[in-house]
């Protein structure tokens, strides 16, 4: 047996597969490429694939991370990446397949590609930094619990660029993501509409990267 | 594009995928390169239509053509929907996410009375005028409905183009092919209707006109433009060679039947006389266990489904089941894949595969007696004996099993108080049949009862019978509910709302068709829904256009009345289903079709006879 992690991408018609679909979706994937994934010895066993942070649904991805180990301990890293791939549709494809280095808990932040696009023109640069530049950024976060709570999410908003192009307000954003502490980027973007009074059109959320607290890619 | 403005919408609904297409096995075609689009409609939510077998096999034989290019669509839920009406996004396709009135043929599968508003509403939605006589001359799309509620088309008729009857596997490219030749000459929609009327199992309804007697009955149809007078359905010959998909479409969510299946056989043996099924899908045809086998195993890889089903009317009555099964089990076994057996007789398997299917089978036990006496069930031909029905209860509780769901019928022709409190017996017998076995499970015993309202159907012996009334429908169910004495009966059953609708679109004639655009009108779509149903609405728009329910619900006909749908011809003689009928009332019954022919009229399409 050979534990493996994959890297894919999930984009366009594919960013609409929601997490809980996406298990049997790539347990279908793993069986029409022929590849033998090991399952779980028990009572009931299921075949043993994992995917450490979630993406929520609608969002596209260049670094989406899945867990899983394989039987046939004579199959290439390569060999499984193009089998999965030809059968993989249009939106979904493994870009890097490896024996994992490190531990889920080692995620601490993830890295987004925003595009706001609205004719509005309060979505610009200018509005972005007034609004980024207050004091506190005050938003009701739901806790474990199931109730609200007002959080800041200045501290832990790290814009990394700004800018205004052709297609609309571009934002480039680090936010905490990982099993003990997450945060969603939509929870600056809802912020940042109730600052403007106004919803852009369209919203496209790409996560870029996954890194580590001293800011490595997670492997 | 209208991708553009459908992906702006998708976060704001219920279950997005659906609407988005892009599954593994969905197939993109550059449309520069294809000659005929086929937009097939299914006339329900993505999450019933997905698990429809019909449009997986049409779906996959149209685009095995280079030039042909068949896509989904399904309607939009109601969440959806409003967002595509606010937003001016007419129905589109899932493959190419373009508008389906641009396609060349639109068809629609009509499997369910209920779902026949949905078919409007989907025109509407398409931007296609909802009237086949205001579609005017350009050629396409070409409006096609086909299923096994299109033997009585009627109802629907003036909203289609085409209706195509029977088995669509050759019907269906040879529309296409004709279509394609005379697009290319330029030609008009009725030019091409008219030429279509030629093609055995296309009914062109435009070209029939019908008159009726002074009782509101029909007198005849009457024929125009060179259109045959009786339009016959198709029969695929060779079954065992009929196209069947090397791979399904998989929903990337969950829906009702998420699974590989495979068709082992078609039409059915049994003859039970209020199953329209039964007699509108003769003659009984089967695969053979290698070709099944090679579908199985070709259908689990291109899929990788992990759940496998068989689908038939009785897959019990093929004649090979034993190996079938057998070879089927070690297969699936092999391959982590669980084999689901619906529809199948368990008295009289070998013990040795009963051990087997008990490994695979876990879902609780379903059995359909459909009637409380034996006189009753020898009246529709359900040949099921109490014995039977017992010794199957005794394997599946001695197998581990303390759920047993039995199916009944309630309002069948002939039925007294007595055959209602026999269904009662019938469920008590199966509990105290259980606490009789000595090694029983631990625990207690549930036996659900579920009975429906009888719907007399066209193209069945029972066809000239009368719907029972609402009064006398809830009068029988409470009848039913005070002879259940014990708490480990459950019963149910449906509205008499649903069934009478049922019993209308199911027998109705052409003056249902302003009825149901009324309906439509008022705001009825997903009638089979019971969040959506709104009963008040169809009789509101029965009142308004002056037709009576009791006139197709619950009157008695007779033998030589003309019927909407006898100028369609599905083989079974209507002198056939007469004599049936007179037989039901003698309590006579008819003998399957492997023990003796009934002569119904169906051999002529196999040359002879059906079997041997």
């Amino acid at each position: 047996m050979v534990k493996l992690r994959a890297r894919f991408e999930k984009k366009d018609r594919a960013k609409y597969i929601s997490h809980l679909d996406l298990y049997r979706f790539m347990q279908r994937t793993f069986k029409r490429a022929g590849i033998s994934v090991w399952y779980t010895e028990g009572f009931n066993p299921h075949l043993y694939i994992m995917f450490p942070l979630p993406l929520s649904l609608g969002f596209e991805s260049d670094c989406e991370i899945m867990d899983f180990n394989i039987t046939d301990d004579n199959l290439s890293p390569q060999y499984i990446v193009e089998k999965m791939n030809s059968v993989l549709p249009d939106g979904i494809k493994l870009t890097d397949l490896y024996e994992p280095v490190m531990k889920h808990t080692e995620i601490a932040y993830s890295v987004y590609d925003i595009l706001l696009i609205s004719d509005n023109k309060e979505f610009c640069k200018e509005k972005f930094d007034s609004f980024i530049s207050q004091d506190e950024i005050i938003i009701k976060k739901k806790t474990k619990k199931k109730t609200f709570k007002d959080v800041d999410i200045k501290p832990v908003s790290d814009v990394l660029a700004v800018s205004d192009t052709p297609q609309g307000l571009s934002i480039k954003l680090k936010m905490p993501s990982g099993s003990a502490v997450n945060y969603n980027p939509s929870l600056l973007l809802d912020a940042f509409y109730a600052y403007t009074g106004a919803e852009p059109e369209f919203a496209r959320i790409n996560r870029t990267n996954i890194i580590t607290e001293n800011g490595d890619d997670f492997r | 594009m209208l991708k553009d403005k459908i992906e702006r919408l998708l976060l704001k609904v219920q279950k997005p995928s659906r609407y988005i297409g892009g599954e593994p096995g969905s197939v993109m075609k550059n449309k520069e390169n294809v000659d005929v689009r086929f937009a097939f409609c299914f006339p329900d939510s993505y999450d019933i239509g997905m698990s429809h077998l019909g449009m997986k096999i049409l779906y996959s034989l149209i685009n095995s053509r280079e030039n042909y290019w068949c896509e989904r669509v399904f309607a939009p839920w109601l969440d959806f929907e409003e967002l595509m009406r606010e937003n001016d996004i007419p129905l589109y396709a899932l493959e190419s996410l373009e508008p389906v009135k641009d396609f060349d043929f639109i068809g629609f599968t009509m499997q369910y009375e209920l779902s026949y508003t949905n078919l409007l509403n989907m025109l509407d939605l398409a931007g296609v005028p909802i009237y086949a006589s205001d579609r005017g001359e350009s050629l396409a799309p070409i409006v096609v409905a086909g299923g096994p509620c299109v033997c009585n088309p009627e109802p629907f008729a003036e909203f289609c183009d085409i209706i195509s009857l029977g088995e669509g596997e050759e019907v269906t490219l040879e529309m296409m092919e004709l279509y394609e030749k005379m697009k290319k000459q330029g030609a008009t929609r009725q030019e091409f209707l008219k030429e279509a009327s030629k093609i055995e199992g296309l009914y062109i309804p435009s070209l029939y006109d019908v008159e009726y007697n002074d009782d509101g009955t029909i007198k005849k149809y009457v024929p125009k433009d060179g259109a045959p007078e009786i339009i016959r359905k198709r029969i695929i010959k060779d079954f065992d060679k009929v196209f069947y998909p090397e791979t399904f479409v998989v929903p990337f969510s969950e829906i009702v039947h998420n699974r590989a299946s495979v068709e082992v056989l078609r039409g059915c043996i049994r003859g039970c006389r209020f199953c329209q099924a039964g007699f509108i899908y003769r003659p009984f045809r089967e695969k053979s266990t290698e070709k099944i086998s090679c579908q199985v195993k070709n259908l689990c890889e291109n899929t990788g489904y992990e759940e496998l089903s068989l689908s038939s009317l009785s897959t019990s009555d093929h004649s090979q089941i034993d190996e079938m099964l057998t070879e089927l089990i070690k297969y699936t076994e092999n391959e982590h894949v669980n084999l689901t057996l619906p529809s199948l007789r368990v008295d009289n398997f070998s013990d040795a595969l009963l051990e087997k299917i008990k490994k695979v089978r876990k879902s609780g036990l379903t059995f359909a007696p459909e009637a409380g006496t034996q006189r009753l069930r020898d009246v529709i031909n359900k040949n099921v004996s109490e014995e039977e029905i017992m010794s199957t209860c005794r394997i599946a509780f001695e197998g581990g099993y303390t759920k047993v769901k039995l199916y009944f019928m309630m309002g069948l022709p002939t039925e007294t108080d007595e055959d209602i409190i026999g269904i009662a017996d019938t469920a008590q017998k199966v509990v105290d049949l259980f606490y009789s076995i000595p090694d029983r499970p631990k625990g207690s015993v549930s036996v659900s009862i579920s009975v429906a309202t009888f719907v007399p159907k066209p193209f069945t012996p029972f066809e000239f019978e009368a719907q029972i009334s609402r009064e006398e429908i809830e009068r029988r169910q409470r009848l039913l509910v005070d002879s259940v004495k014990s708490k480990k009966i459950k019963v149910s059953w449906h509205s008499p709302d649903i069934s009478i609708l049922e019993e209308v679109l199911a027998k109705g004639d052409r003056k249902i068709a302003k009825v149901m655009y009324e309906a439509w009108k008022s705001g009825c779509k997903f009638d089979s829904w019971g969040e959506t149903f709104d009963y008040e609405k169809w009789q509101t728009a029965f009142e308004k256009c002056g037709v009576d329910i009791g006139f197709y619900a619950n009157r008695q006909r007779e033998y030589d009345e003309v019927f909407p749908w006898d100028h369609l011809d599905y083989y079974v003689k209507k002198e056939f289903l007469v004599s049936e009928n007179k037989k039901a009332k003698e309590n006579l019954t008819t003998p399957n079709c492997r023990q003796k022919c009934s002569g119904c009229g169906v051999n002529v399409c196999v040359g002879g006879a059906c079997f041997g």
